[in-house]
């Protein structure tokens, strides 16, 4: 099942606009946007330009830093980490394209600290589904979605940006 | 031991006048007759070997069973086992046990155990020089009263031309045949493999074939010089091949045999660094293998023997290099040559000839022909598909990569000085 | 390939983080590799290589993993760049330097690997004068343990080979389009071993051995590789040229003459730089002898490429350390 163009640009939409609100709120002006291979890369790197930020965003590749070594092993194909800036005393905007289990961002978190102390790290996913394993929330959501067990979410891209439920093993 | 009647069997005997089917008679270990029992028999047993091929006993003209010194490996009891098991009634033992058989008391040993033991003959080599130091020539002439049907040494090199030149002289002296191992140490430097493809891309230390051809050439050389009776052992490249046979053909007469081994595999048969197929010398090329193979059809190498060198376990349980060489093959020895036959590369009497009537006349010992008045070491063969399988395995060693391989021509019965010393039940 | 951040521009990227069919347990040797499995490894070496440039030069990735350096031979290089590789992976790391000598006399390495394993260590790095030692070890080691063949005898030395295509890759993406020459004692070295496999399945069109005849394995094309004597002649428009070590057993055998005479007719002098290609690349597996194989304005110079091997050495050994200890 695919959403369409625009409804899955209606929540990007969405998330930009809470973010803005959330960085005026707090008096955050330069924010280090951090995306999470694959999908959270697209999604960053589309927030940081239309916040009007120069430059690309920051990229994670979580490979490393996932619990699940033992399992499933090391995909050689994902793009590598990009910090070009140090995250020491920075407010860090995390974005993901689907918070599930909780354990990406957890490894993402870790990740990051690896490479300095944050001032805060505000978590921006573009779908929030159940299955929630770890005490791991979003601050910023686009959608709360109730999916099957056999069905997973997922984000086609990065042009156009399209968001499709499909089978668990497709 | 009783008498015996080997009824029917077809004789296959090349080094004889009699073949064909027939039957013999055997009394007190001898044989009186064939087709007529010219003495009363008493109450002979009846061997039917109907479909049966009967031929003499296998003369192997190399064999180690380890004893006395290196038991660990195996003994003369274990190995004569297994020489029987494959028709062989007679073997050549090498003289690289612990201590060397370099005195008149080690072949004396050896003979003693032989006869305890009571399976098949023995025909010592003793060592051509003391404690097998390729410099010292031992006392050449006691050895042979002794027994020593020959004089070897072994794989230990000789240090010079001029001390081979003066052994050989010697030797020829007392009439006494030189089995010769040809490898000239120096260029063979420490080699494992043949140097060639395979050691290229394993990156193992290669021996040239001309390490083995420059030696054979120096030995055919220095023996029409000496006049020494010459027999070059375990023949490995073409290029010795070519040698003997010009050296024939001049009318030098030099004897050569192959292991059988050789005749099976070369050099790709080690693959990744398998340690079976570590022997020396090594497998070598396909050509090579070719060249062997029609030089026995062509009768340029008379005698195929076993080089059967037994291990235990340890001995391969290394890398390649650092592992032991040898194949202990007795107990196939008779079932492989039969396959070059089903092969087509010999023709049957030929086959046999190589193991049987060719090694005796080389050892110039009265075996190898089944006739009336000789002793009857006899062997009875039989038409029958198996398979060569670990637990079957009678020596000590199962170093062997024909393990697990199919034959089908099997030995029946073993019969030695008149007695049943093999039966396969 | 770009240094610069690139994110997700092709939409075949997969999403599955399992790692396909192609198991790895052992490193052994290159030949039998495939071609994919291969470009996977520099590929996922790309990915490590950016660790060595962060303030934590870690990643937890084999947390909890022990891993034996298992040398029979000595080395620095090679020991020291397992030894930050498995650390950079969090693992735990062990060095054990084995006199070969002493082992030969007694223990037999059987027992020797008995005893290690148990100690319960996930991987030994393993280094030994033998060759085809790697394989042997890995046919006597219990299923969980994986073994990596920091070198053996002459037969292989694989995660050099890998380093070095890794750096080739970094100048030249493309294999199909170069020439490549290696240079010295081809005869006695693992390294021009392992290479010639690898750049023969990536496919490389114009692989070159260069060196006196007396250190070229007789029939060496049987290897894909053209042979030279010449070394003007070999490394005419070469892309990439490997300079192999002359050790100094080979001038005391007879291998050939002398260091002067080996300068002159195979050493990579300055005036040779003009016969490489315009992008032409210098490199060389360490240690370098002055003056013998290289001289010190070729190795220090701008084509030399010998300080980046050494680094991309410890991202290449994470991938395959990494790969092997997967499930």
């Amino acid at each position: 099942m695919k959403y369409s163009k625009d409804q899955t640009q209606a929540l990007l939409l969405k998330i930009e606009n809470s973010l803005k609100s959330y960085l005026l709120k707090n008096n955050i002006e330069k924010p280090i946007i951090i995306g999470v291979h694959t999908g959270g890369a697209w999604i960053a790197d589309w927030l940081q330009k239309r916040l009007g930020y120069e430059g690309r965003a920051a990229t994670l590749n979580i490979s490393f830093y996932r619990d699940d070594f033992s399992k499933v092993g090391v995909n050689p194909t994902v793009e590598p980490t990009e910090m070009p800036v140090s995250v020491d005393d920075k407010h860090i905007i995390l974005v993901d394209d689907v918070l599930f289990t909780g354990r990406t961002t957890r490894a993402a978190i870790n990740e990051i600290f690896d490479f300095g102390r944050p001032l805060s790290v505000t978590l921006v996913v573009l779908v929030e589904r159940n299955g929630n394993e770890l005490p791991i929330s979003a601050d910023i959501t686009g959608e709360k979605l109730e999916l099957d067990n056999n069905k997973n979410i997922k984000l086609l891209g990065p042009d156009p940006m399209i968001l499709e439920v499909v089978d668990k093993d497709n | 031991m009783n008498d015996l009647i080997i009824k029917s069997g077809n004789l296959v005997n090349p080094g004889g006048d009699i073949s064909g089917v027939h039957d013999i008679y055997i009394k007190d270990g001898i044989i009186i007759g064939i087709d007529e029992d010219t003495t009363k028999l008493n109450s002979p047993e009846i061997i039917d070997a109907e479909d049966c091929i009967v031929c003499p006993g296998l003369v192997d003209l190399s064999v180690r069973f380890r004893e006395p010194g290196l038991e660990k490996e195996a003994t003369i009891l274990s190995e004569s086992k297994a020489a029987v098991s494959s028709g062989v009634t007679t073997v050549c033992y090498m003289p690289d046990t612990q201590p060397i058989i370099d005195t008149p008391a080690q072949i004396k040993l050896v003979e003693d155990i032989f006869k305890t033991v009571n399976l098949c003959k023995v025909k010592v080599l003793a060592s051509l020089t003391k404690d097998l130091d390729g410099n010292r020539i031992s006392p050449m002439m006691e050895l042979k009263q002794a027994g020593a049907i020959a004089l070897t040494n072994c794989y230990n090199p000789i240090k010079d031309l001029l001390i081979l030149r003066r052994a050989m002289e010697y030797a020829s002296g007392h009439e006494i045949t030189i089995f010769y191992q040809p490898q000239n140490n120096c260029l063979a430097n420490y080699g494992c493999v043949h140097e060639g493809k395979i050691s290229n891309k394993l990156g193992l230390p290669g021996i040239p074939s001309a390490a083995e051809s420059i030696a054979v050439a120096e030995a055919i050389l220095l023996s029409k010089l000496t006049g020494v009776k010459l027999h070059l052992c375990r023949i490995s490249c073409l290029e010795s091949i070519m040698l003997i046979k010009n050296a024939h053909s001049t009318g030098i007469k030099v004897t050569a045999d192959v292991a059988i081994h050789q005749l099976f595999f070369d050099e790709n048969s080690i693959n990744n660094f398998n340690n079976d197929f570590h022997v020396m010398p090594p497998f070598r090329s396909s050509e090579d293998l070719a060249e062997i193979r029609s030089a026995i059809s062509e009768k340029i190498i008379t005698a195929v023997c076993s080089d059967h060198q037994p291990h235990n376990e340890d001995a391969k349980q290394a890398p390649f290099s650092d592992s032991q060489f040898g194949i202990a093959s007795i107990e196939i020895l008779f079932p492989l040559i039969m396959e070059l036959v089903d092969l087509n590369i010999m023709d049957l009497n030929t086959a046999i000839s190589k193991v049987t009537s060719n090694p005796a006349h080389i050892l110039g010992i009265d075996a190898g022909i089944i006739k009336k008045g000789s002793s009857a070491d006899i062997c009875i063969l039989k038409k029958e598909d198996w398979v060569f399988g670990q637990e079957k395995i009678l020596s000590s060693g199962k170093n062997n990569p024909f393990i697990g391989k199919k034959f089908s021509s099997r030995v029946y019965k073993t019969i030695c000085e008149g007695k049943i010393v093999y039966e396969h039940k | 390939m770009s240094e610069n951040i690139e994110i997700g521009l092709d939409q075949n990227i997969k999403q599955s983080d399992i790692v396909s069919q192609k198991h790895l347990r052992h490193f052994l040797d290159i030949e039998n590799l495939p071609k994919s499995l291969i470009l996977d490894i520099l590929d996922l070496a790309e990915s490590f290589a950016g660790v060595s440039g962060q303030p934590v030069k870690k990643v937890p990735l084999l947390r909890g993993k022990t891993i034996v350096n298992l040398f029979f031979e000595a080395s620095t290089r090679t020991r020291t760049t397992f030894e930050l590789a498995a650390k950079r992976l969090s693992a735990d790391f062990l060095n054990i330097n084995m006199d070969y000598s002493a082992t030969r006399k007694g223990e037999t390495l059987l027992d020797t690997l008995r005893n290690l394993e148990a100690m319960h260590c996930d991987m030994f790095i393993v280094r030994h004068p033998s060759s085809g030692a790697a394989e042997f070890i890995s046919k006597n080691v219990s299923q969980n343990i994986s073994i990596i063949n920091a070198g053996d005898g002459r037969h292989a030395h694989p995660t050099q080979a890998m380093l070095d295509i890794f750096t080739i890759r970094k100048y030249f993406p493309d294999f199909k389009k170069i020439k490549v020459a290696i240079v010295g004692d081809i005869l006695h070295s693992r390294v021009a071993r392992s290479l010639m496999h690898a750049l023969r399945i990536l496919e490389v069109p114009d692989i070159r051995v260069i060196g006196p005849k007396t250190l070229l394995p007789n029939g060496v094309e049987h290897m894909g590789v053209t042979s030279y004597v010449d070394m003007d002649e070999g490394i005419k428009g070469c892309d990439v040229v490997i300079m192999l070590r002359l050790q100094n057993e080979r001038m005391n055998s007879s291998f050939i003459p002398d260091e002067h005479e080996y300068y002159n007719l195979y050493g990579f002098s300055p005036k040779r730089l003009d016969l490489i290609s315009k992008k032409g690349i210098v490199m060389h597996p360490g240690p370098v002898n002055r003056g013998v194989e290289i001289s010190s304005e070729v190795a220090d110079g701008d084509k030399s490429v010998i300080l980046q091997q050494v680094s991309n050495g410890i991202a290449v050994r994470m991938a395959i350390l990494s790969l092997s200890m997967q499930p």
